[in-house]
């Protein structure tokens, strides 16, 4: 039942989202100066990273709907390449991240052309498969690339990891504040990655994307190109997790299998479903949480991965729309209105009128 | 006309929260034949779905022979000794055109008389029985036809609902069909047919409703309904 | 010709396990529409519940199987019952199953973890011994497995196709709106898909520690490798998962052959992905499952 707002003059959504986020920046880069402890610090970088990454896993599977297991991939290829270009190739860091960005993206479209015509759980199953087999080749990479025998350099470093591939270069600039640098960095690939969702979210992809999902006939006969929006998101949301894997590498100075299995992935997913899949919003405050939770529990190191299991399950089954979805409807009832479902004629909408911002609820 | 077999109070329902039907009350007394009839997409298949039980009531109530069904699940509403052939047939297509009957017959009181059962079916559709070996996906249109309906009389309900049984049929089939129809009356079945051509209905319903965005705008006999040109125009197109 | 001989036997072997995996996947996956990513995790408990019976019960293998395969069947069930059940309703329940299965998958490889340790156990029902094939030693253990996985999937064959269970069950996987008009009590077949699920898997994982050794991601490969043999056979089709298991397990012992353990798998999922794009619904597959 679609009651009839009143209109009060405020921003739009899009407006709104950009206003927040701007807090946010402002925030974040006042930050490091209230921050003493550099490992605090190095861990509000690690939130930044994982935000991010988490933020385009949201956009693929939250909001396109593309149940793509291969985030972790991804950023684990944007990391790698990164240090390869740096480790072999003796190319600067930052250069590097953003070539890796573009080479990320390569990456996703190959993935996204093998998963065009699959439906549904297809996706996950090929995604699924392919980071698996991602992992069994890093593991048993054992072919040398220089070296021999104790001095032995394979590609990706097998299950030790690749190290000494340089860094941003923050200690020559920052001195003993060098981790203040990489922060910046993590915080502009974040702002980057969030400024990217809400231009996405609330933009044309944004809307075909909720055609598509209400009625795909309707959407189709009105020109939605199911396989370009779904290269198009795939594509867009590669380029900022493989910047964010060079982020990682640059900032740690290593990256080995563990980014690739199963507690990297399990703490992602707990950060997707604990803020809320498919809410704009719900990457930050989940990372953010979980970064919390996960620290308050580092002495409880063993049940720790027990404890993201129960985690999921229980928010997935219970609060399937995470901590945001659950404020949204707290939001609704406090200012006294119906819950407001979604709008399910974006299809007919795009047909009719496209532009007005009219009773848009977005998420 | 007895008591009331089937009564429909105030009931609103719908899809992902729009409702298609917005507040119907019918009344329904046993052996009497009903047709639903008005323009497409504005509640006619949405209906006989909410009685079935496979769309949820948002309010309001459904009663068969007194006894509360609308918060029932839809294999326990038929096991009540409810029959829905639904628009598009939903035939299980990897199944044999026999092993689709015999779903039909799944529930224990229908099972006992299943021999007897196939055979009625198969005496009604003799193109049927030809091609009882043959995968349901295999059929034509009008053969995905006759097997929804003849799976639907397995279930020897005594309620039975059709969902627009000519539609995509050959006009020898329809007539067929409809002799189908006036038999199970002839039995003292209750029945409720959805169809978008008034005419068939005329001698054959005892009382018609009139659907037109979720409400029942009007309701009588067929003759009436024909004769009325203002209605015929507004809603049926003249 | 010894050679063949070799890669027919462990091929078939592979084969058989993979095809009681499989098709317990296949028929949740065709029953309701849900990919179980905790479907490594039923082969993992399966083998260590077998194992803790074994050695700390002391009981024999003939009751020691048996009982770990209910006991996974019932988790199965509760599976179904504590998870499953509640998120039917919404309206991303394909994507959130996977991430619930997702959590119960890292829930119990990790609660195995902390019980049993991540030492490879090896699992006390080997058969030893075994007979000459022109010249090839082929071991009793494996003939075992082949001939058990060969019996299995003849009783799901029968309990499928000539049951009334089985009936319910295929009716639901085709179409579930019908079935329940035809008085198909859905949730249970629901319930009793699950169960079954659970006990494929639980048989599947026993006969793999046999081979192998106990860990705690013992079900993670053997899982994907399911996937996909379920996918390539298309939607809930378990008649085609059976054959595509067997071509697979076949596959994947000749590659490893050729191609050697590391690149098999990667060649195998190549393969796989020209085969679903040639044919996006499998090879068996037909339309989409209606879900309501």
């Amino acid at each position: 039942m679609v009651r009839n707002r009143t209109h009060i003059p405020q921003l739009s959504p899009i407006g709104c989202d950009f206003a927040a986020l701007l807090a946010i920046t402002a925030i974040g880069i006042a930050l490091p100066f209230f921050v003493e402890s550099r490992y605090f610090l190095s861990q509000l970088t690690l939130f930044l990273i994982w935000a991010t990454v988490v933020s385009q896993w949201n956009i693929v599977m939250g909001f396109a709907g593309i149940f793509s297991l291969a985030q972790m991939a991804l950023f684990a290829f944007g990391g790698y390449f990164t240090a390869v270009l740096g480790k072999y190739f003796g190319v600067n860091l930052a250069i590097g991240t953003f070539i890796a960005g573009f080479a990320t993206v390569g990456v996703s479209l190959i993935i996204g052309f093998a998963c065009l015509r699959l439906r549904g759980i297809y996706v996950a199953l090929l995604t699924f498969a392919i980071t698996q087999t991602a992992v069994l080749l890093v593991n048993s990479d054992t072919a040398c690339i220089i070296g021999t025998g104790a001095t032995c350099q394979t590609l990706t470093g097998g299950q030790r990891g690749l190290s000494q591939f340089g860094d941003y270069g923050f200690r020559e600039l920052l001195g003993r504040d060098y981790q203040i640098g990489n922060f910046y960095v993590a915080l502009a690939t974040m702002v980057l990655a969030i400024g990217l969702s809400i231009l996405i979210v609330r933009g044309p992809l944004g809307y075909a994307f909720r055609a598509l999902r209400d009625n795909e006939a309707v959407a189709v006969s009105v020109g939605i190109n199911r396989y370009k929006y779904q290269l198009l998101v795939f594509a867009a949301s590669a380029f900022v997790t493989g910047i964010a894997g060079g982020v990682y590498a640059a900032h740690f100075k290593v990256v080995g299998p563990s980014i690739l299995g199963f507690p990297v992935m399990a703490f992602l997913v707990s950060m997707l479903v604990v803020g809320g899949l498919g809410k704009l919003w719900g990457p930050i405050v989940g990372a953010a949480l979980l970064m919390l939770i996960d620290e308050q529990l580092k002495d409880f190191a063993e049940y720790r991965n027990m404890g993201l299991g129960i985690l999921i399950v229980f928010f997935i089954v219970l609060a399937p729309d995470g901590l945001v979805g659950m404020f949204e409807k707290i939001w609704q009832l406090l200012r006294n209105r119906r819950p407001q479902r979604e709008d399910n004629n974006s299809a007919g909408r795009v047909a009719a009128k496209k532009g007005t911002l009219q009773n848009f609820e977005g998420n | 006309m007895g008591e009331s077999f089937l009564t429909l109070k105030n009931i609103c329902c719908g899809y992902n929260s729009v409702d298609v039907i917005k507040g119907v009350s019918i009344d329904i007394p046993r052996g009497a034949v009903v047709g639903l009839v008005g323009p497409n997409g504005h509640g006619k298949t949405t209906l006989l779905r909410a009685i079935s039980g496979l769309v949820r009531l948002r309010s309001g109530s459904i009663k068969l022979r007194g006894e509360t069904i609308s918060e029932l699940s839809a294999d326990r509403v038929v096991a009540r000794g409810v029959a829905h052939m639904p628009q598009g047939d939903l035939v299980f297509p990897q199944m044999s055109v026999r092993e689709n009957l015999l779903m039909g017959a799944y529930l224990p009181a229908a099972r006992a008389d299943s021999a007897k059962q196939l055979e009625y079916v198969h005496n009604l559709f003799p193109k049927l029985s030809e091609r009882t070996e043959q995968l349901a996906s295999g059929l034509s249109g009008g053969e995905r036809r006759m097997l929804g309906i003849g799976r639907g009389l397995m279930t020897k309900s005594e309620l039975i609902m059709i969902d627009e049984p000519s539609l995509g049929l050959a006009p020898l089939m329809i007539e067929h069909i409809y002799d189908v129809i006036r038999a199970l009356k002839a039995e003292g079945r209750t029945l409720i047919v959805v169809e978008e051509n008034v005419s068939r209905l005329t001698d054959l319903a005892d009382e018609l409703h009139l659907l037109d965005d979720g409400h029942v705008v009007w309701s009588g006999g067929g003759a009436d309904l024909m004769s009325d040109d203002v209605l015929m125009k507004t809603y049926l197109g003249g | 010709m010894e050679t063949v001989i070799l890669v027919l036997v462990s091929g078939l072997t592979l084969s058989g396990m993979y095809a009681l995996s499989a098709i317990g996947l296949s028929l949740t996956w065709g029953a309701l529409g849900m990919l179980n990513m905790a479907h490594g995790a039923f082969l993992a408990v399966g083998s260590y519940v077998c194992f803790t019976i074994i050695t700390q019960l002391g009981a024999p293998m003939w009751l020691a199987i048996p009982m770990a395969v209910i006991i996974s069947g019932l988790v199965g069930l509760l599976v179904y019952l504590l998870i499953v059940r509640q998120m039917f309703r919404h309206p991303a329940f394909e994507t959130n199953i996977i991430i619930a299965t997702i959590g119960l998958a890292i829930l119990s490889e990790n609660t195995i973890l902390n019980f049993f340790g991540a030492y490879p156990f090896r699992q006390p029902l080997v058969i030893e011994g075994g007979f000459r094939l022109s010249g090839i030693f082929i071991p009793y253990q494996n003939i075992a497995i082949l001939a058990s996985s060969v019996v299995l999937v003849g009783l799901v064959g029968i309990l499928l196709g000539k049951t009334r269970t089985g009936r319910a069950i295929r009716a639901t996987s085709m179409n579930k709106d019908a079935a329940l008009l035809m008085g198909v009590p859905v949730g249970q077949v629901y319930a009793q898909v699950m169960a079954v699920s659970g006990c494929l898997a639980a048989v599947s994982g026993i006969m793999l520690s046999t081979i192998t050794t106990l860990s705690p991601t013992m079900g993670d490969a053997p899982m994907v490798k399911a996937f996909i043999i379920v996918a390539v056979a298309g939607l809930g089709n378990v008649y085609g998962a059976f054959f595509i298991a067997i071509g697979f397990g076949l596959l994947e012992a000749i590659f490893q052959f050729t191609f050697g353990v590391r690149l098999a798998f990667p060649l195998l999922l190549l393969l796989v992905i020209a085969s679903l794009i040639w044919r996006p619904n499998g090879f068996f597959g037909s339309a989409t499952i209606l879900r309501n």
